[in-house]
């Protein structure tokens, strides 16, 4: 009875086992298909040879059935000889034949060898390809979902921005270049764009793309909308007119300068509205694009892999570095929460890219052989903290500007970034051409100035090394952090204790740090915003941006302030626009809205062997169309 | 027999309701929900735009009411639907469960041939260096935290050594290194538990006649000996299952494994609280439903069993 009882369990878990170990070959599979493709190609182009050959050799047959019969006629002719007119005749037909024959087998030996070429070609071309190999990228999370104009997160982006095309790409530097647009022009008032598309362009699933599919695809922004690029452009969007089958003008109901930046993002791609119709409630698992990569499988918890667009001809070589296909012949990515884990991974080669290097790995993955580490700048609102107007006691501008000579930078880039990202000086990084360096000299690190402005402003030190006015009340500041995205939260506490704050550190994370700092106001919120034009930092700082799930998270509400960015938001001169920009810069530093903190920089590590990656002027998007492994 | 086995059943029925009364007050207190989780995604949504959302996904009747249709749809067997993708909680979460149980499975093998062995070897060896050896081991493999040692195990064999892959993807290859970090602290629990319940029955006074019949030693421990200690072995093998599910979420992390723990923090970090709420009472009725069968595989064992009775 006993011994029954017993076997069973473990018999099921050698079993389970025994089955975990049998599922392991899977991976394989889809690799060994597009090996199997290609091979197929080779095995084409050698059937091809093989024609060729074969026709080489009848033309070679004729030529002996030619020369055995210039023979024969030479023979009848010989045999007749005396002078017989017809025999000569004969003979010179004979030798025109045989010539005729030999030309023709010549050329089939031609054509044998170009076949012969060609398959060599072939299988040349099939050992590069294999050479292209598959691309594993090491991502901390999950898409929820990969339809490009419902894309909300940065990690569904990132996956996006392969399998889709937008109209116009930012490159580097903020350079425009054609995307499935190859012209532009932005009326006049800013508030129409026409857009030449590029021709012989095919979705995924073999329909065309031309300007009635364009069309369609904005016209879902007069729809429901949930993706925040598309969310962002519904904004000020009216219509779509056609003007040909590949011209077509969008037109907005408020000036939109920035519309070009705006629609290279790879949450405002193009994609087929019909399409996406008829998958319904699918659509976000299965995206159909026109990009160098195909949509493959999705296994959640696991990976999202795509598959080279063998069509995706039209790539634009300026951004790209090729015009297509691309040279990798998959592109895996791997989800890997764990940051050491990921790490460890491409040190094992289990994956060739990773984002988002936390700043404390950065050195260690730096000394590995084989691994470059690579940072890029993310233009934007730089890591800050507001310091909210709204409430007792920042609301006096003296307490601050106290905070910020109270907070040293230097020592926060040196402890928490490991000197891997430069401090921040305003509310707009210094990546854009708008930035005003003037800021830089507004707030030295200065405690006693800070102790001085905070006894003016009637914050007495206590014997507990922390501040009260005359009522009593504690000089607070409640630091709010969104877990893991503000490290330098602690320090900061520290450093405004030295002063005499009564420094506290609240965290709350992901969808609950938007609701909690859009319901309560606090001291001092975290936040910092990524963008590639300078009229964004609108969302960060004006009036209509405040409240749960907004941005605005310093509750920041300055009709001044408003007045500035709105005009910044729709001025087409770019020279106006600029010192419009400058004096918000220096209106929110005299008001000393903000402490800023650094400037955000993303690193990324990949292996030595990867190369040919493009990256986006956000600095946030990889584009791999044109990267490739070497063996 | 079968009345004790259907008894044993019945009894589930208000532990699990119980349970899913409970996981849905808990999601009630999770700060921000799916509305709150799109917009902070970047989303610009409208006081408009933000009510339909919440009228579509019904967040906006009242607790019990929600509740209520809740309980209605288990009994269909309906889990709801992602807020995110608007795929069927059931599917996405049958999609996990092998992984977790094969993962899960794994660990126990690997709790057993370690613990079990080893438990043996320090009963025998005594109050032996042997035997301190081993309990010290078993202590150290307790006490380590299963995240930390599981790092270790990818620096020394993934990165150092070259042996097996640090992420964990299907096949045998990947599955050692998660089933040995899973497995390491219950083997420890496994190695105490048979030493001092071997022990015991080694003291019988059977051994001493098995032994008197001239059976060898080796025999004697494992044929009489162990048998008889096995007993509460295997009960505790079944609650251990249970802990190995809670583990497996942080272990699945870890080794970036598919399964149901990625499913729950995904879900967690999106706030989709119906994903979140069906891989949890799927967790917890797997728990109860080992339970259930260690409880009947006890009355194989000790027919003295009774249901309710100590």
């Amino acid at each position: 009875m006993k011994r029954l009882a017993r076997r069973p369990l473990i018999a099921v878990l050698v079993v389970l086992t025994m089955l975990a170990a049998a599922c392991g070959g899977e991976d394989t599979t889809a690799a060994d298909d597009a090996a199997a493709q290609a091979e197929a190609q080779a095995a084409a182009a050698q059937a091809e040879a093989q024609a060729a050959q074969a026709e080489a050799d009848d033309a070679a047959a004729a030529l002996a059935q030619a020369q055995a019969d210039l023979e024969a006629a030479r023979q009848a002719a010989t045999e007749a000889m005396e002078g017989d007119e017809a025999a000569q005749a004969a003979l010179a037909e004979a030798e025109a034949a045989q010539d005729e024959a030999e030309m023709a087998a010549e050329e089939a030996m031609m054509a044998a060898d170009e076949a012969q070429m060609t398959a060599e070609e072939a299988q040349m071309q099939v050992e590069e390809l294999m050479g292209g190999g598959t691309i594993v990228f090491g991502t901390n999370q999950e898409p929820s979902q990969l339809d490009a104009f419902a894309a909300t997160t940065v990690n569904d982006q990132a996956v996006v921005a392969q399998i889709y095309e937008t109209l116009v790409i930012l490159g580097q530097g903020m350079q425009v270049h054609p995307g499935l647009a190859t012209t532009w022009s932005l009326g006049s008032d800013a508030m129409s764009v026409r857009f030449g598309l590029r021709e012989g362009v095919t979705f995924h699933n073999g329909d065309p793309f031309n300007a009635q599919v364009v069309k369609e695809h904005f016209d879902r922004l007069k729809g429901e909308v949930s993706g925040s690029q598309s969310a962002l452009l519904a904004t000020h969007y009216q219509d779509t007119e056609v003007i040909d089958d590949y011209t077509v003008e969008l037109s907005f109901s408020a000036p939109v300068p920035d519309i070009l930046i705006d629609l290279a993002a790879p949450g405002a791609a193009i994609t087929n509205a019909a399409a996406v119709e008829a998958l319904g409630a699918d659509a976000g698992q299965m995206p159909i694009g026109t990009g160098p990569f195909i949509f493959e499988e999705w296994v959640e918890g696991s990976h999202i892999s795509l598959l080279r667009n063998p069509d995706w001809t039209w790539g634009e070589f300026s951004f790209y570095g090729t015009t297509g296909p691309a040279r990798a012949e998959r592109l895996v990515f791997r989800f890997i929460p764990d940051d050491q884990t990921r790490t460890a991974a491409l040190s094992t080669g289990e994956i060739d890219f990773l984002d988002l290097v936390p700043f404390q790995n950065i050195a260690p993955l730096e000394e590995i052989d084989g691994i470059t580490v690579e940072g890029f700048s993310l233009p934007g609102l730089p890591q800050v903290n507001y310091i909210s107007p709204q409430i007792s006691p920042t609301s006096d501008i003296r307490v601050r500007q106290a905070i910020l000579h109270a907070v040293d930078q230097d020592e926060i880039v040196k402890l928490v970034f490991f000197g891997k990202a430069p401090r921040a000086y305003g509310p707009l990084s210094s990546d854009f051409a708008e930035y005003d360096p003037i800021v830089e000299t507004y707030y030295p690190y200065d405690p006693e100035l800070s102790a001085q402005l905070l006894d003016g402003a009637g914050w007495t030190l206590g014997d507990d090394g922390i501040r009260r006015n005359a009522g009593g009340e504690t000089l607070q500041a409640r630091i709010i952090e969104n877990r893991s995205w503000n490290p330098w939260v602690t320090l900061l506490q520290d450093q405004l204790r030295e002063v005499g704050f009564d420094a506290e550190v609240i965290t709350l994370e992901g969808g609950g740090y938007f609701q909690g700092t859009g319901e309560t106001i606090y001291e001092l919120a975290s936040m910092g915003d990524v963008f590639a034009s300078p009229a964004s930092l609108r969302r960060d700082f004006h009036s209509s941006s405040i409240g749960p799930g907004n941005i605005n998270v310093g509750h920041i509400n300055d009709p001044d302030l408003d007045a500035l960015l709105d005009a910044a938001s729709v001025e087409t001169n770019l020279g106006a626009r600029a010192e419009i920009m400058s004096e918000v810069q220096r209106y929110i530093m005299d008001q000393a809205y903000i402490v800023p903190i650094i400037e955000l920089h993303f690193f990324t590590a990949f292996s030595n062997d990867l190369s040919g990656f493009a990256v986006d002027g956000t600095g946030f998007y990889k584009y791999f169309g044109g990267a490739s492994l070497s063996q | 027999m079968l009345r004790y086995v259907l008894g044993r059943m019945t009894l589930t029925v208000p532990v699990l309701v119980g349970a899913a009364v409970f996981i849905f007050l808990l999601m009630q207190l999770v700060p921000g929900d799916a509305v709150s989780a799109v917009m902070a995604g970047g989303a610009k949504l409208s006081p408009e735009q933000q009510m339909e959302m919440r009228e579509a996904f019904g967040l906006n009747r009242p607790v019990l009411v929600q509740l209520g249709d809740y309980l209605w749809g288990l009994i269909q067997g309906d889990l709801g639907r992602s807020t995110r993708s608007d795929r069927a909680v059931l599917s996405l979460v049958a999609a996990q469960i092998p992984s977790t149980l094969i993962l899960v499975s794994a660990g126990m093998v690997v709790a057993i041939f370690v613990g079990v062995p080893l438990g043996v070897l320090a009963a025998r060896r005594r109050n032996t260096f042997v035997d301190t050896l081993a309990m010290g081991t078993a202590v150290l493999g307790l006490s380590v935290p299963q995240f930390w040692f599981g790092l270790m195990l990818i620096l020394l064999f993934a990165v150092n050594l070259g042996w097996f892959p640090a992420l964990s993807s299907g096949g045998f290859n990947g599955l050692v290194l998660p089933a040995v970090t899973l497995g390491i602290a219950e083997a420890a629990i496994l190695a105490r538990l048979v030493r001092s319940s071997l022990i015991e029955s080694l003291e019988q006074d059977y051994i001493a006649t098995a032994r008197a019949k001239g059976a060898s030693d080796r025999r004697v421990t494992w044929r009489h000996g162990l048998r008889n200690a096995l007993v509460p072995v295997v009960t505790m093998i079944g609650l251990q299952v249970g802990n190995l599910l809670g583990a497996a979420v942080v272990i699945e992390m870890l080794f970036a494994r598919q399964g149901l723990g990625q499913l729950v923090v995904n879900s967690i970090l999106r706030r989709d609280l119906p994903v979140l709420q069906g891989s949890i009472l799927i967790l917890a009725s797997l728990f109860v439903v080992i339970n259930v069968i260690v409880d009947i595989l006890y009355k194989v064992l000790d027919p003295r069993v009774k249901l309710g009775a100590a």
